[in-house]
């Protein structure tokens, strides 16, 4: 088996040519050269926080689980981040300190991260508030990104600035950070109230609601992820679907422009045009790690 | 490919291998869930103090060992690690036995045994070492907290794990067996009998009618009337003190803000017209 030394940790990188996206051909391979390269943007995202990962073991086509407990197997320099859960003691999540365990959790076959909204050292204080815009078909990207620019403007009214990013499928992450004193129950009732706004003076192209046969045609505006039990995908994850993508964080002005030319296909991003990106404009989502704001209220 | 939780080593004498473990039996329970009749809403489950009349929260929660009706010695859950086993990733075989040793009654649950990454030969030897020899090998390893005692047999060119009962949760039946003789002529009787019904077993054959039947009257309530959903809660009041505490509140805010935001866009299309 390859072992590689990083950053003066030894891991075994098993399976290397083993596709994992069929479609493209995308490998194990791809996948940690993405993780490796990557890593200088997407690190400070994952600082600190406990992480649910989505593994696709036998590829995208295959079974594809989340795993929530960090695997027992895992390297002794590996950071857990313990979380109480249920009645009897906690769950020790896998967290990322740096390039090593980044590229160790690519090696298991994780494609996904999904950190919490919190930090394990101050587990009921979230960072940020969070909507994400599932468009339900035939309702698209182009759909999600309309409603993400009136969410941005209503937002903005109440005084938050917010920034986006691509879900990496076909939705749109909303993120308005705080870094300031607040709770979950603050957060997520707000989020609720502003999605419940949303969904009242566009009943035709938005809901609140969960259920599926709500979302058909509409873009559903998720509000239950700002809780304290819940993860969302973290920004310059890769996501599991037919051809490799990733969550990229996006300029609002390059929203209204894929709106205006009737075309949001290019707001979708292979995780090399991710890196070109990045190369290019820097971290756009590094403001929501810094930007202190107070939810209005 | 069944999903696998648990990954480790199998081990005898010098050999190592690493494995996968995974689940045998699908959970093909019900899938019912306790809901209010009012509104459906799922309902939660919650330890109650049966003096207090109140919820316990977990941090209050402890453990007592019960030694007689409501006599206990508190132990907490520090202390029942400092007895648990040492996590281990290993199952070691101790032993190797004939496949008709074990008593059927000590199968606990199987699991199936994978190959882990591309180390396949030795999970082979070991796989054709078993299947020539007939034999099963005996060991324990340590799951979820628990030492486990476990048979590993070669089934199809792969492994399979059973747990086993310890022997002491397994109760004797030596007083079982009455003592009166079987008449001869009626064994040979019955044994001519039997050999008519004698077959090879197979599963596929035997599906569960209740199982079925469930299924049936499921999909005859979903075409007939539907399925209901759990209630969204209101959105309640905020915290104390917290401005827009009151829904109507918030949400006549939030309307305001929405109205300035839309006004805003159309402003910005005006200028772009004009």
């Amino acid at each position: 088996m390859p072992r590689v030394r990083v950053d003066g940790h030894t891991i075994d990188l098993g399976n290397l040519d083993k596709v994992l996206y069929p479609q493209t051909g995308f490998s194990k391979a791809h996948v940690i050269d993405y993780y490796r390269q990557i890593a200088p943007a997407l690190l400070p995202h994952l600082a600190g926080r406990p992480l649910s990962l989505r593994r696709c073991p036998d590829g995208v086509e295959g079974d594809c689980f989340f795993e929530k407990r960090c695997p027992g197997h895992r390297p002794a320099w590996l950071p857990v981040h313990a979380l109480p859960s249920g009645s009897s003691g906690g769950i020790d999540f896998c967290g990322v300190d740096g390039l090593p365990a980044l590229v160790w959790l690519a090696s298991q076959g994780v494609l996904e991260l999904h950190p919490f909204l919190h930090v394990a050292d101050d587990p009921d204080r979230p960072r940020v508030l969070v909507f994400d815009l599932d468009p339900g078909p035939p309702a698209g990207l182009a759909d999600a990104c309309r409603i993400g620019q009136l969410l941005r403007r209503m937002l903005a009214e109440t005084g938050l600035q917010c920034w986006a990013k691509t879900s990496g499928g076909k939705g749109l992450h909303v993120y308005a950070p705080l870094n300031t004193t607040v709770t979950y129950a603050r957060t997520k009732r707000f989020a609720r109230a502003v999605a419940e706004v949303l969904s009242r003076n566009d009943p035709e192209g938005v809901t609140a609601t969960m259920a599926k046969a709500q979302r058909s045609g509409r873009v559903f505006i998720d509000w239950s992820q700002n809780d304290r039990n819940k993860t969302t995908a973290a920004v310059y994850s890769l996501r599991v679907g037919r051809k490799p993508q990733a969550s990229a964080p996006l300029d609002w002005d390059e929203i209204d422009a894929a709106l205006a030319d009737g075309d949001t296909e290019p707001l979708r991003f292979h995780p090399d045009a991710v890196l070109r990106r990045v190369a290019e404009h820097g971290d756009l989502f590094r403001p929501v790690l810094g930007c202190t704001q107070t939810l209005p209220g | 490919m069944p999903t696998s939780f648990w990954t480790g080593t199998v081990s005898f004498g010098l050999v190592t291998i690493p494995v996968r473990l995974a689940t045998v039996v699908q959970a093909h329970g019900s899938n019912f869930h306790l809901l209010h009749d009012a509104d459906h809403a799922r309902l939660t489950r919650v330890m109650v103090c049966p003096v207090h009349e109140t919820p316990v929260p977990p941090d209050h929660q402890t453990r007592g060992y019960e030694i007689e009706p409501d006599t206990f010695v508190p132990v907490s859950y520090a202390e029942l690690d400092s007895v648990a086993p040492e996590a281990s990733r290993s199952i070691e075989i101790e032993d190797f036995v004939t496949a008709d040793a074990i008593d059927p009654v000590y199968h606990d649950r199987p699991y199936y045994l994978t190959p882990s990454e591309e180390v396949a030969k030795p999970y082979r030897l070991l796989v054709q070492i078993l299947a020539d020899t007939g034999r099963v090998g005996i060991g324990r390893f340590v799951l979820r907290g628990r030492e486990h005692l476990a048979a590993l047999r070669a089934v199809d060119g792969a492994l399979c794990l059973v747990t086993l009962h310890w022997a002491e949760a397994v109760r004797p039946r030596a007083a079982l067996a009455p003592k009166a003789d079987a008449d001869e002529e009626l064994v040979a009787a019955m044994t001519a009998a039997l050999d008519e019904l004698a077959t090879d077993f197979d599963p596929a054959r035997l599906t569960d009618p209740g199982h079925e039947r469930l299924q049936q009257l499921v999909e005859k309530k979903r075409s007939e009337s539907g399925t209901v959903e759990a209630p969204v809660p209101d959105l309640g009041a905020g915290e104390p003190g917290e401005a827009g505490g009151e829904p109507d509140a918030l949400m006549a805010a939030l309307q305001k803000s929405l109205e300035r935001a839309r006004a805003g866009e159309t402003g910005t299309a005006a200028t772009e017209d004009a």
